[in-house]
């Protein structure tokens, strides 16, 4: 089991990690949402290696724990609160990162769609599970997002 | 752009990206670890449950424990404030420390807790431990517990000095990752523990040294936590940390479902967990029980509304009974099948509501919940919920025209639902189904506050209108501690705000 297990994390780590920093643009929500899938992946690994595609169950995890993350942190700044003091803030430093160019006009959930589709090659279905949403709504949202890409690499072909 | 020059496009930015974070394979490796050491608590209890039934299957609590304080029962237990659940309290006291938090009204017009006491509100003071850096700390072995407290088995030896407490903790990693879920509960319970026995602490400092490093595991870098008194609102006079939360040395509820005590008259009745399994009936005045009844070990609930001058208890396995708070003699009894568990029971004017479950692995009857007379313990109606699955830990909510409760899927697959019975008859009258991604583990009560239902499924409050179960909004909140005039008091990443209860937004609308 151990070896088995090794094997997947060597070969799925490293580009689901990617794949979430591309979808949250931000490495430390990538990293910890990665680690606890594959902490998840482990602890029930009897299983999950028993599934058709272990790593698209990671991947959905993944974003399901992501997607709290990022939605917990919002909550908070909503807070009608006093402002954070010092160590709050160097407590919750985040290293975000810039969206890659080709992504920064979608919004996170058609970022999540797209990158699950064309990089993860998830089917619709699991896409769905990540989304939290039906199928047909997960096609919508990925077709919106190409859609949006087309348009957006067109103004730039025209602006140059 | 096609989709395939979209797929090259994200493959060349994904691999532009910077690498990640050094040896990623021992992160999720101390993860692992620390959700190992849970279970492998859980397998102690199970190990001494089975002794006194074979079969049964216990489920390890994944609840947090709380350290609360509460108004002493033992000082005035008749005169004890039992204000309204519509009376409105004000949020804050004039100093701005107290918040007076109200619990669900399993009994329709009372609270079953009055006041909770919680730290500062100000950003500076977090629910939640501030970690200092790595602290060391000299054993003194073989010295028995000194303090009384939630956390006072778990203590071996505290040295005070310089208002700085330096706390040895009990050896058993399995015991305290059963009784106290995680480092932060850990540390909260003992700085109750050492604030609340000595007014001298100014500071707790928390080591554990037993050579496995428990402080790492648990998810710290290293040493432990220390603790400000400033943390905490300081104990009113004739005040102590409410018994009822104080963890079970096997954390046998972690303080989800009631084990007592509740106040009858003048005796307090509650029971103790596995291993123990008694119930007691305590005077006001006598030191030790005036009654004691043995339920061979099994653990039991204690429903926290008294049944007028008598205590419900409801072992997880075997009869419910009603038991006379004078001398601890059997009203009546209400039986269940064999193979049923029966859950922490409501009571709420002249009825009691059961929930019981088959919790035996394989077992998919459905769990029930039963209307019984409160007077008599004749049942009025039972109704069967979903096949394969069991029914929450909490007592079922009781409104006015209502029983909710919800159920737990096999953990492998499927969604937690909120079930709506009417109170009259036990029809369904409406299901809410949790859109967890993974398991729905639903322990907590649901609490119904203006029209609304508050549920907490998997880390997310779900706000549910109370007629119809349609869902209004979801925060990703991990506690609900109460409600105010307009607003659900919760907590997140532990630090507490308020949100709206028609909108869920956390800075009042507009």
């Amino acid at each position: 089991m151990e070896d088995d297990y090794d094997a997947f994390f060597s070969s799925s780590f490293d580009p689901v990690r990617r794949a979430l920093v591309l979808m949250f643009a931000d490495v430390a929500v990538a990293e910890d949402a990665t680690q606890e899938a594959f902490a998840r992946a482990y602890r029930r690994w009897s299983r999950v290696s028993g599934m058709d595609d272990p790593t698209a169950w990671v991947y959905v995890v993944a974003v399901n724990v992501a997607r709290r993350a990022v939605r917990r942190r919002r909550l908070l700044a909503w807070r009608d609160d006093e402002p954070r003091s010092a160590g709050d803030v160097a407590g919750a430093v985040v290293a975000s990162v810039t969206v890659h160019a080709l992504l920064a006009d979608l919004t996170e959930r058609q970022r999540t769609a797209v990158v699950l589709r064309y990089l993860a090659d998830l089917p619709y279905a699991r896409i769905a599970e990540a989304l939290g949403c039906a199928e047909a709504t997960a096609r919508v949202t990925v077709h919106q997002a190409l859609r949006r890409l087309r348009a957006t690499s067109t103004e730039t072909h025209d602006g140059r | 752009m096609d989709a395939e020059h979209v797929r090259e496009q994200l493959r060349r930015a994904a691999a532009d990206l910077p690498a990640g974070a050094p040896d990623p394979r021992a992160a999720v490796a101390r993860r692992v670890r620390r959700r190992r050491m849970t279970a492998s608590a859980a397998v102690t209890v199970a190990v001494l449950a089975a002794v006194v039934a074979a079969g049964l299957v216990v489920r390890s609590a994944t609840e947090d424990t709380r350290v609360d304080f509460v108004d002493t029962p033992a000082a005035s237990p008749t005169t004890t404030p039992q204000p309204s659940c519509t009376t409105a309290p004000p949020p804050h006291d004039a100093d701005g420390r107290r918040v007076a938090v109200y619990l669900p009204c399993p009994a329709g017009d009372t609270i079953a807790r009055v006041d909770r006491w919680i730290p500062d509100p100000s950003p500076a003071a977090r629910v939640r431990a501030v970690l200092d850096g790595p602290t060391t700390l000299e054993r003194r072995a073989g010295r028995a517990p000194l303090f009384d407290g939630p956390a006072a088995g778990l203590l071996t030896d505290v040295v005070i000095d310089d208002g700085i407490a330096r706390v040895t903790m009990n050896d058993s990693v399995d015991g305290l990752s059963s009784a106290l879920r995680d480092a932060d509960d850990l540390v909260d319970a003992v700085a109750a523990t050492l604030f609340t026995a000595h007014d001298e602490v100014e500071r707790v400092t928390l080591a554990i040294d037993d050579g496995t490093g428990f402080c790492d595991t648990v998810g710290r870098p290293a040493g432990c936590a220390t603790v400000d008194r400033t943390r905490w609102a300081r104990r009113p006079a004739g005040w102590r940390p409410a018994p009822a939360v104080a963890p079970d040395p096997l954390g046998t509820f972690g303080g989800v479902a009631p084990t007592g005590p509740v106040h009858v008259a003048d005796v307090h009745v509650s029971t103790s967990g596995f291993g123990a399994g008694t119930v007691d009936g305590v005077g006001v005045t006598s030191q030790g029980p005036r009654w004691r009844i043995d339920l061979g070990g099994i653990a039991a609930f204690v429903a926290d509304h008294p049944l007028d001058d008598a205590a419900l208890v409801a072992p997880q396995y075997g009869e419910v009974v009603a038991l006379a708070a004078a001398d601890g003699a059997r009203r009546w009894t209400h039986d269940v099948d064999d193979d049923q568990a029966p859950g922490a029971p409501a009571v709420a004017g002249a009825t009691v509501y059961l929930p019981a479950s088959f919790p035996i692995e394989g077992d998919r009857r459905p769990p029930t919940v039963t209307a019984l007379d409160a007077a008599t313990g004749r049942a009025r109606w039972t109704t069967p919920l979903r096949d394969g699955t069991e029914l929450q830990w909490a007592p079922p909510t009781v409104t006015e025209d209502l029983v909710l409760v919800a159920d737990t899927p096999d953990v492998t697959r499927g969604s937690s639902q909120l079930h709506a019975l009417d109170r009259a008859t036990g029809a369904h009258v409406w299901t809410f189904t949790f859109a967890t991604g993974e398991q729905g583990f639903h322990l907590h009560q649901p609490l119904v506050h203006e029209g609304t239902v508050f549920a907490v499924s998997d880390g997310d409050l779900h706000a549910l209108a109370l007629g119809s179960g349609t869902l209004r909004w979801t925060q990703p909140v991990s506690q609900v501690h109460g409600v105010l005039p307009g607003r659900v008091v919760v907590e997140v990443d532990g630090a507490l705000t308020t949100l709206d209860v028609a909108t869920g937004y956390a800075s009042p609308a507009g």
